[in-house]
This record gives structure tokens, sequence and C-alpha cells, in this order.
């Protein structure tokens, strides 16, 4: 019979056992209190690891960014997945809907998208994926708007979209969305800027459907005054969504 | 990691928070105390598992967001609010170590620096009393056994990528391991329970 002791919990609080040996330790805790006891304390204890590192700063507005992504996510219920577990599921490919509205868009929605005026500027073009003169034309749209005594807000953007949006706004007027050169969205998708304060009360600012070698921007007229977040979702095109139906890819406090 | 449903009729679970108890019940509010309390420490335990900013702060999002997410199954029998987040911390850092062609950091010594002016200051004193006693138990295990340890909690790995990296058998890593989380264990006990700090 295998004793408690050979169990290795010490290195199954750590991650680190091969994955059969793992499952060996989860399947016997199952029916151990003694050795649950156990993995839970050594568990306590592990955590206080970090500790041992010197305290990082994180950047001033990754809070704002991670509270304002909450609210997006407001309305997705709680879920009930193990997280504790080693191996979680992989999220889906595309991001999960939480506000489902009918497709096609009805002219409610439509009129809605109407009544903010959209206007596309294209400053470039190419067939080729991102370069680096398209990026540059990014950063001189960015410095431009800035010089004109406009306030930029950088999006907040994860992985391949980081560093290629941000909002530039000039008094209560208006706003201009500055788009880098980013991949284009999925088949049928556009792009969607919204201003929100809470998901219930989020108002489209247009669509878009991003810029893959080259750089736009996009003024949207009276979007942003009374509004605490700016975010872009995916959203099915053309004309966009009622309400932010997905994840949001970007987001900026304003 | 599973073990199981505690048992149902205790009367109050040892590991209960309000703050969780808030998070359970997605309370406004209640994800921005669980970031003010522990956002550095979670901030440096993914920078010294990731090695770069930015893949740091993609990994704080991901780790906060999962939590507000999953709070809901989080059990307070099981363990501390430090402990739940530091597991989903890990768990997603290590994904991305296994996703990405970023590596683990677990060579240099400590790694970022010190943070500007922290208005909360008895967390901060509480912090660094902690980070005293963490620091001094580490430096009671040998070397061999800090750096065997690292490499399995920011790098990671299992204890046969260890045995591999270090050029050792893999019954002394096991060793190692047994004796570092035993004396660890012995010399911080006693600050289990403070869920902070």
């Amino acid at each position: 019979m295998t004793e408690h002791t050979d169990y290795e919990l010490e290195a199954y609080v750590l991650g680190a056992l091969d994955e059969s040996e793992q499952a060996q330790v989860d399947i016997h805790l199952r029916s151990c209190e003694q050795c649950r006891n156990q993995v839970s304390e050594l568990q306590e204890v592990m955590s206080l690891l970090p500790f041992e590192l010197a305290a990082a700063e994180p950047p001033a507005d990754l809070r704002q960014r991670i509270l304002g992504t909450a609210v997006m996510d407001a309305a997705t219920p709680a879920s009930v997945a193990p997280v504790a577990a080693r191996r979680e599921p992989q999220p889906p490919s595309r991001p999960s809907r939480w506000w489902r509205v009918p497709r096609p868009l009805t002219a409610v929605m439509v009129g809605a998208a109407a009544a903010l005026v959209l206007v596309g500027v294209l400053i470039g073009r190419t067939t080729a994926g991102p370069s680096v003169s398209a990026l540059s034309r990014y950063q001189q749209l960015a410095g431009r708007a800035a010089a004109s005594g406009a306030v930029i807000r950088p999006f907040a953007p994860s992985g391949r979209f980081r560093g290629r949006l941000a909002l530039a706004i000039r008094g209560a007027g208006h706003a201009t969305l500055l788009v880098g050169p980013i991949p284009s969205p999925r088949k049928g998708d556009v792009y969607q800027l919204w201003f929100l304060n809470t998901l219930a009360s989020a108002r489209s600012g247009g669509v878009f459907t991003g810029a893959p070698g080259g750089a736009h921007a996009l003024t949207v007229a009276r979007p942003a005054a009374g509004f605490k977040l700016a975010a872009v979702t995916e959203e099915p095109g053309p004309h966009g969504a009622r309400r932010p139906t997905s994840s949001p890819i970007m987001i900026a406090g304003l | 990691m599973d073990v199981g449903k505690a048992d149902s009729f205790e009367a109050r679970a040892p590991f209960e928070s309000d703050l969780m108890t808030a998070m359970r019940q997605r309370q406004e509010g209640a994800l921005e105390a669980l970031y003010d309390r522990y956002a550095k420490l979670t901030y440096s335990l993914a920078y010294r598992m990731l090695g770069e900013r930015e893949a740091a702060e993609d990994a704080m999002q991901e780790i906060f967001l999962r939590a507000w997410r999953s709070a809901a199954s989080y059990d307070p029998q099981r363990s501390s609010e430090r402990t739940w987040l530091m597991s989903i911390a890990r768990n997603s850092c290590i994904d991305r170590l296994r996703t990405s062609s970023a590596r683990p950091r677990v060579d240099a010594a400590a790694v970022v620096e010190e943070s500007p002016g922290d208005h909360d200051v008895w967390g901060e004193v509480s912090r660094t009393l902690t980070a005293e006693r963490v620091r001094g138990a580490m430096g009671e295990l040998s070397a061999e056994q800090r750096e065997t340890i690292r490499l399995a909690y920011y790098g990671g790995l299992s204890q046969s990528e260890i045995a591999e990296r270090m050029g050792v058998p893999l019954g002394t890593v096991k060793g190692r391991i047994r004796g570092a989380v035993q004396r660890l264990r012995a010399l911080l006990a006693d600050l289990e329970t403070d869920p902070m700090s």
C-alpha cells in the first residue's frame, strides 16, 4: 500500500510533478483529508515566495485598464471554472458574446449609429502587412494631434494591438480615433468604438475595419463628454452592434 | 488542483474573508480592493516570471479578470485569497511561458526596482516585514535548494526539467525540493494565515 509520505506533496504544490504523477496525487487527495490539509498548508507557505522579490509598481494606468475591462465584463455570468486548476480550458478563438443582438441589425441601431457623425480619412494603405512607414504615419498623426492641443488617450490593447490605437480628444466637441496598422477583423465583422460608463450606457462611436497596411483617422462628433471609458470591440458588420457583444480588444480611460 | 470538496459542516471556513465574499457576490469595488491589495505582489511575480514589462502587464489584465470571472468558484476551505490569487497568477504566467518564446527569468536575483511612494503606509510596513521574513527564510536554504525552488516556482519547470537544466540526478532534485519546502514551512508557518501581508 502506498504511504502518504510516498506522495511528493512538496513538488505537487510547486506544480513540479510530471503529468502522470500530478494526476496520481489528485486522485489520492480526493480521498485523503490528511494530505489535503497538508497540501493546503504547503500552498499557503509557497504563496509567500513572491514577497522575496523587490516590489515593482505596476504602471499607473493599468489599474484603470483592468477595472474598465471588468466594467465591460459586468454582464458576463460569473464563471464556475476551477481557476486554481493548473490547466485551465483555453479561451475560445473568438471573444465570447455576452450580449446577443439579432442579426441583421435593426433600423433603430443603424439610426443610432448614424446620429454620430463618423468621418473616415484614409491616410495611407498598402497591400502588405504592417510596415515601418505605416507605423510612422500613425505616430505622425498622433504627434500632429498632440501638437494641436488635443489630449491623447492611448488605448490599452493587448498583444498584437499594442500601440496601434489612440484617441485624441479636443474639448468636448469631438474626438479622433487614430488607427495604426492593425489586423483586419474576422470576415464579416467590423471593429466598433464605444464610449461608456457602464455596459448599459455604451454609445457607439462608429465602426471601422482596420488598416492592415496603413493608418486611419476617424473623427467622431459629440462623443466623449460625460463618459469615463472608451473601448473597441469586434462586432458583426457592416454596421456594428447596438451594445458591445464581445470582450473589448482595447480600452482607454477618458 | 482539485483536492475535492471540504466538509460543509464547518461553521466558518478557515480562509473566509470579507473581500472574497464581496468578490464572489461581484460587489462594486471588490475587484478594485483586490487590485489595490495585491497589484504589486502580483506584478512583481509576473515580471519575474515573464521578464518583460509588456508581458507582465498583459498577464496582469488576464490574472485580475480571471479572478473577477471565477471568484464564485473560490473555496475558502482550501486556500487564502492570497494563495488563490497567486495560483491564478502563476498558472497564467506559466501558460504564457509555454506558449511564447519568452524565457523565464530564473537566473537573476530579485528583479525590479523599488516603487515610489505608497499611500497605504501600514500595508507597506506589513509587506516589508513579510518580505524580510521570506528573504530570511530563503537565506536559510542552501544555494542549490534556492535555485531549485526558484526554477520550479518562477520558471514553471518540472522536477525532470530541473534535473536536466542543473545537470543533476532526478533524485537529487526531489530531495532538494522536499527539503526546501519543508524548511520554508517550518520557518514561515506562522505567516500563513495572514491574508496579505
